[in-house]
């Protein structure tokens, strides 16, 4: 076998092992979202026609946290849990990674000050007792007794850490 | 025809990968939908063609499938998963024929695909199979909701399969190629010292 012939093959092996791998991620990851999708839309359902209680929380800088606890119809959002409160909410969307606030109550998030607006689930315990929100507010469904805080504050321009709330 | 050493050895390895692939559920049978009898029946046909492959494909479920202490399936799920499993086996034959005819070098991946797409044909049968059993809803509901609440199980085992095709699968192979020419040699060099 020529030279130019063996590594003709040995190019097609490779490739050939590529599509293999790749097919067996596309179907290993295809089933996680289809199996992921059909769970949230099986919850969002079986919450529908129901009522939750929740608690809502804002602390602006280091100060006390304010609550609201209310009862609001199963199935919902924060952001539709915020309005319900009555909160004034401006944000922005970002199409399918949903909506980012901007400002709630006056308060602006600017990149000028280095400001921003986190939300903390409780995730229990006495300590790292909050867990930093991973989805956009119109994307994260609150549950029954669901305990979550808005957080105004400064983060670091570095890394964009910010301090979770005191326990 | 078949020689009656080469009948005798085939016999012999139905016997032998069939204990092992049974003894191997048994220890694995905390673990759910890890199973090394996947690719021992592979190894099975790989090595020695379909004549020991779908025997250990269903000699293994049959003892399996009957004495398990999570409960013994009902007959005609019991077909069925023999049936499946000699999936492994028919691939087994395939591969090993494609493995001659082509110039491979090491074909971890090939196996390990070849692992993995039985264990989706296998998981998209029984799943279909559980749906049909214990859901509600139309025939084409039952069958898209069992296989949607089987996927955590599916990936374990199609990710499992895949990762002991392409890494432990090759391994034995080597070692079941060398040891008979081991033997073989050791048998020679008595045989002639004896005469």
């Amino acid at each position: 076998m020529s030279n130019s012939e063996s590594k003709t093959r040995e190019k097609s092996s490779r490739l050939k092992d590529a599509v293999m791998v790749l097919v067996v991620i596309a179907i290993i990851l295809s089933a996680t979202t289809t199996y992921y999708y059909y769970e949230y839309s099986s919850l969002r359902a079986s919450l529908r026609g129901t009522n939750v209680r929740v608690s809502l929380g804002m602390e602006i800088g280091a100060g006390p946290i304010a609550w609201s606890n209310m009862t609001i119809p199963g199935g919902s959002s924060l952001l539709q849990a915020m309005q319900d409160a009555q909160w004034k909410v401006n944000f922005t969307n970002y199409g399918p990674e949903g909506d980012f606030i901007t400002s709630i109550n006056g308060w602006r998030a600017t990149t000028a000050n280095d400001t921003g607006w986190l939300y903390w689930q409780f995730i229990g315990g006495t300590s790292d007792c909050w867990t930093m929100g991973q989805v956009a507010a119109n994307a994260f469904l609150l549950l029954n007794g669901s305990v979550v805080t808005w957080s105004f504050s400064k983060y670091n321009a570095t890394t964009g850490a910010a301090p979770p709330p005191p326990c | 025809m078949q020689s009656s050493l080469a009948v005798s050895r085939k016999v012999a390895a139905i016997a032998i990968l069939s204990a092992v692939a049974l003894s191997t559920d048994y220890i694995l049978l905390p673990v759910a939908n890890v199973k090394l009898m996947d690719s021992i029946v592979f190894l099975g046909s790989l090595l020695y063609g379909l004549e020991v492959g779908v025997p250990v494909a269903a000699i293994t479920w049959l003892v399996y499938g009957t004495l398990n202490p999570l409960g013994a399936d009902p007959p005609g799920l019991l077909i069925l998963l023999i049936l499946l499993e000699c999936l492994y086996a028919i691939a087994g034959a395939l591969v090993s024929k494609h493995i001659k005819s082509s110039s491979t070098r090491t074909p971890n991946l090939t196996f390990g695909f070849a692992g993995f797409l039985c264990a989706f044909i296998y998981d998209l049968v029984t799943n279909s199979y559980s749906g049909l059993l214990f859901y509600p809803g139309s025939v084409m509901w039952r069958i898209v909701e069992g296989n949607i609440l089987g996927i955590p199980f599916s990936i374990l085992h199609e990710v499992s399969d895949f990762a002991l095709f392409a890494f432990v699968l090759p391994v034995a192979l080597r070692t079941l190629r060398i040891l008979p020419q081991r033997m073989d040699k050791k048998h020679d060099v008595k045989f002639r010292i004896e005469n």
